[in-house]
């Protein structure tokens, strides 16, 4: 019988771009558990919201993730408008969609160049980041920042973009999705990215249910589920709504999960584009929420579903502002899918979860 | 827009409960605390049915002295957030199935979120430039 040992991994790792920590049982190369540790580098924004008015904690919302960062500010923005009775105009909701989709476009992009980088795909990684430029760069024509837009708020949002300026961005996604094509190809045929994913991490369809998987690691092993298919706000508006599943169920799985959501995206923004109706795109708020009013609302997150939940107090400043994280509820799931790898295999592993410390120690 | 339903329910009937969900197939969506008063706290745990979007929260009332079981046998991811709530809100969860000891969190100060809110803080006045000398 082989000995056991335990190899501490993290929170300092080259593939790591933030500190999580694993204790790895091994036998001899083989991977028997995975204990997780985070709590590194817990922020207390949660309870920032006992002194910032209401309206301006969007603004710590948004700064939870700076991937993730709209998704957050439209998470908690909505939540606070189901917890007030408050109708956003149609074409501000359009508009969430669009830069939440962009937000999506941008954050997998970072993911699968990050995921070649860590295979040593070097080229690969650089094209990536440069598509993703393109993004970054609509962000900054249409709401003036490349990572903090700060364009959603209770009621609405900010800014509004030109319908010509719409137009203009589907044509920048048009020629983005021509390039996106041949980096796509090169993730699902490439041989050397192939023995990398291809079996490594499996999680069953019921593993992934027991665990509570949710976003595209959920997907990729079966779970179709997707928040978007609620239909809420906005989204209700799409003609034909499907999740982008895989039943493999390994790192290949989660990839190519992903690389179809891209086109997906751009297909929901070529839908809202095509459909935006014209008027305001924000209303006043006024007054506070009422004492012992309590709402939840679920965003699907480039990562998974995001979980917000706010109370009033009757004052200007909320009760209790609370955020789970998709991160949050894929750890479990990601100790599940290493338990039995190899351990040479454990940073694909850990990547293809997409974890987000940032946004789970907020 | 689906269906969320906030239940009022004890403390003894919560692990029943969650376990009602769990054989409807409803997936566990989070739990966490918030404070509700002074040695009150309010428990949230939520619920999810993936097939019609419907939400369910179950509302607890405890105190600090009181023992929470844990929901982790019943629905394995809920260690991460029973562990935040120890943490951050200096509550007992017994039975989980991975306990950190207070370790999931490193926190300067213990329990933090159960602490009264301090109101917005004021901004601290810039000194004045020493008077130049004549």
């Amino acid at each position: 019988m082989a000995t056991r040992t335990v190899m501490p991994f993290g929170p300092q790792h080259p593939v790591l771009p933030e500190p999580v920590h694993l204790d790895l049982v091994l036998e001899d190369e083989r991977v028997v558990e995975a204990v997780p540790q985070v709590g590194f580098v817990h922020r207390g924004l949660e309870k920032l919201v006992e002194k910032r008015d209401y309206k301006h904690f969007v603004h710590v919302a948004e700064r939870i993730c700076g991937i993730c960062s709209f998704g957050h500010s439209m998470g908690y923005s909505q939540a606070v408008e189901r917890l007030m009775g408050i109708e956003v105009p149609e074409r501000g909701q359009y508009l969430r969609v669009i830069w939440h989709e962009l937000s999506r476009i941008h954050s997998h992009l970072l993911w699968l160049g990050l995921a070649a980088d860590a295979m040593g795909f070097e080229s690969l990684f650089m094209h990536t980041w440069r598509l993703r430029e393109h993004v970054l760069d609509i962000f900054e024509k249409t709401a003036g920042g490349r990572v903090i837009l700060s364009v959603c708020t209770p009621g609405g949002v900010f800014k509004d973009i030109e319908n010509t300026e719409l137009n203009a961005i589907c044509g920048v996604l048009a020629s983005l999705l021509e390039e996106y094509d041949q980096i796509a190809n090169t993730f699902l045929m490439d041989d050397s990215v192939k023995n990398r994913l291809v079996g490594v991490g499996y999680l069953s369809k019921q593993d992934a249910i027991n665990y509570g998987c949710v976003g595209p690691f959920g997907r990729a092993s079966g779970i179709e589920m997707d928040v978007r298919m609620a239909g809420i706000d906005a989204y209700s508006k799409l003609y034909d709504f499907r999740p982008v599943v895989s039943t493999e169920g390994d790192c290949y799985a989660r990839c190519k999960v992903r690389i179809e959501e891209v086109r997906q995206s751009i297909d929901i923004i070529n839908e809202m584009v095509g459909r935006i109706p014209a008027g305001e795109v924000r209303v006043d708020v006024k007054g506070n929420p009422e004492e012992g009013s309590s709402a939840v609302m679920r965003v699907e997150q480039p990562r998974g579903e995001a979980f917000y939940y706010v109370r009033g107090n009757g004052t200007k400043f909320l009760d209790r502002f609370r955020v789970r994280t998709p991160t949050s509820a894929n750890i479990p799931g990601m100790a599940g899918a290493l338990a039995g790898c190899d351990l040479a295999d454990v940073p694909n592993i850990i990547l293809t979860i997409d974890p987000c410390i940032s946004c789970t120690e907020r | 827009m689906a269906q969320v339903d906030f239940i009022e329910t004890t403390l003894g009937e919560l692990v029943g409960a969650a376990q009602a969900y769990k054989a409807k197939g409803w997936r566990f969506a989070q739990c966490c605390a918030s404070r509700n008063g002074d040695d009150a706290f309010e428990l949230l745990y939520s619920f999810v049915d993936d097939a019609t979007n419907e939400v369910a929260n179950l509302r607890v009332c405890v105190s600090s002295s009181d023992e929470i079981p844990s929901v982790g046998g019943i629905y394995p991811v809920a260690f991460m957030f029973e562990n935040e709530m120890h943490d951050l809100y200096g509550l007992t969860v017994v039975d989980m199935n991975l306990d950190y000891r207070g370790g999931f969190y490193h926190l300067h100060i213990p329990a933090p979120m159960a602490q009264a809110p301090q109101g917005k803080a004021k901004p601290v006045a810039a000194a004045k430039p020493a008077a130049a000398a004549e």
